[in-house]
């Protein structure tokens, strides 16, 4: 499930030399395959996983992929000559209706399990699309969190928002910087304790897209703490996974760096209590951290951080009343050239014919009739029929 | 029923709200639903986190608005009910 997603084909090269993840997914797919058996490969992009099942002894795969990269996996089906085994569907899992499989394989994930609709596309593809007794590849995921000791990392926190060269006091920009996470690599030198573990994604049983979860971090030694780092470590199949953890070779993935809202100076024996939360809303996750500084010996934390992604986005409370329920909205001059604009699809105006209409119909707002044709190109391709509906037809194989 | 100026009223876990000039932007991270508050209503919540009590929070609203205070009553009593239907307060 999701849209296209935008990356560039050396991102999927990124992907496919990123070790030891390819090799792990390799190895995982080759112990799940069996000869002639199904295959649904989800989020497919430049087909890596598709064309590899093919050559361990697969005999049908279905490769999703929102992505116009399914033109480069559909020139290297044809190159491997495995066209004749590997159905493309160009849309989104949840859309795709088809026989089920003995093995779906993806990797949804951002820097965490946690991102966009890895999680819901996985729950509808386990309920829809797995054979009874069939794989799940990757199986499980693990969550990590460590406390961490580093100033240059955090300095774009503070710089230049509570101090900068000039003078200025730019103060009112750092609830923004303060609230976001950051994709990054950390060594171990960067960690004042042992990692803790959070929780774990069994992709066999997981069902809610959302977290909440309560973890301790305890420094081993006095120090000023700037956050705290989440990783994650994944098993694809028995005995074969990576990790993402600092010391470990660094992968796509990376780390995920939530920042406290000032730097904690902690001495042995006190501790901070976090609440982490991630809530899939509208297709994205708002993250939230709540940190309570516990004091040695102390009855109650001496002070408490809230945090939240939602805090650093810049909003405009005229545009979220447009998005509540009671709202009610106008018509306007571009819905209405909307509106007559959709009215001439019929199946057989071309967009040249369609943008001539516009011209006349609404001929202040087009100065020629290349605007026209660009107004025209774009609000029909929003309505355009993907392939997914006919290739799915293709795909209901047994 | 009890009055719901007479019960102790505190902001949800699942509620984060956002600053936006003298008016709040508040996300129900559960619903995914966000509910915005005009300037008074910044106002009253701010006392809620700041843990005012209801009553309180009345008598310094009328006060500060020159409003009876029954017809402050009557406004904050609804405000709240809204904010407790949205899940946005529960009893504290």
């Amino acid at each position: 499930m999701g849209r296209p997603t935008g990356y560039h084909v050396t991102s999927y090269a990124e992907m496919i030399t990123c070790e030891p993840r390819m090799s792990a997914y390799a190895d995982a797919l080759r112990q799940a395959i069996t000869p002639g058996c199904h295959v649904i490969d989800i989020g497919a992009g430049s087909g890596i996983f598709s064309l590899l099942a093919c050559q361990f002894g697969a005999g049908s795969v279905i490769a999703i992929e929102p992505d116009d990269a399914v033109e480069v996996l559909r020139a290297s089906a044809v190159t491997n000559g495995f066209d004749d085994r590997i159905t493309i569907i160009q849309g989104i899992s949840t859309d795709y209706v088809g026989s089920r499989a003995d093995v779906i394989i993806s990797d949804l994930r951002g820097c965490l399990p946690l991102y966009e609709q890895h999680i819901p596309s996985i729950v509808d593809a386990r309920e829809r699309l797995l054979a009874p007794g069939g794989r799940m590849i990757p199986a499980r995921d693990r969550l990590f969190a460590a406390l961490i000791h580093d100033p240059e990392f955090y300095r774009p926190t503070i710089e230049p928002w509570l101090r900068n060269a000039f003078g200025i006091d730019l103060s009112d920009g750092h609830r923004f910087a303060i609230n976001q996470y950051t994709k990054t690599y950390f060594t171990p030198i960067s960690l004042m304790a042992a990692p803790e573990e959070l929780l774990e994604f069994d992709y066999a049983t997981i069902t809610d897209p959302n977290i909440s979860v309560d973890f301790t971090l305890v420094p081993e030694a006095p120090g000023e703490a700037h956050g705290f780092l989440v990783w994650f470590d994944a098993e694809l199949a028995p005995g074969i996974g990576y990790s993402n953890a600092p010391g470990e070779p660094e992968q796509v993935y990376g780390q995920t760096f939530f920042p406290f809202e000032r730097p904690i100076a902690l001495a042995v024996g006190d501790r901070i209590g976090v609440t982490l939360r991630a809530n899939l809303i509208e297709g994205a996750y708002v993250w939230s951290w709540t940190s309570a500084v516990w004091r040695a010996g102390a009855a109650r934390p001496e002070l408490t951080y809230r945090q939240s992604t939602f805090l650093s986005q810049i909003l405009s409370p005229a545009k979220l009343a447009q998005r509540a329920s009671s709202y009610v909205p106008f018509p306007s001059p571009n819905q209405a050239i909307d509106r007559h604009c959709l009215s001439l699809v019929d199946g057989k105006a071309s967009l040249s014919e369609i943008a001539s209409a516009l011209t006349r119909a609404f001929p202040h707002a087009f100065s020629n009739t290349a605007e026209a044709l660009d107004r025209a190109t774009s609000v029909t391709a929003r309505y355009a029929p993907t392939k997914t509906a006919d290739a799915a037809s293709e795909g209901s194989r047994q | 029923m009890t009055d719901i100026l007479n019960r102790r009223l505190i902001r949800s876990d699942d509620a984060v709200e956002s600053a936006v000039g003298d008016e709040t932007v508040i996300l129900h991270l559960v619903n995914g639903t966000y509910y915005g508050l005009d300037p008074v209503g910044t106002r009253i919540w701010g006392m809620i986190k700041d843990r005012v009590g209801t009553p309180d929070i009345c008598r310094r609203l009328a006060e500060e608005y020159e409003v009876d205070l029954a017809t402050i009553e009557a406004d904050a009593r609804k405000f709240l009910t809204d904010l407790e239907a949205q899940g946005i307060l529960v009893d504290g």
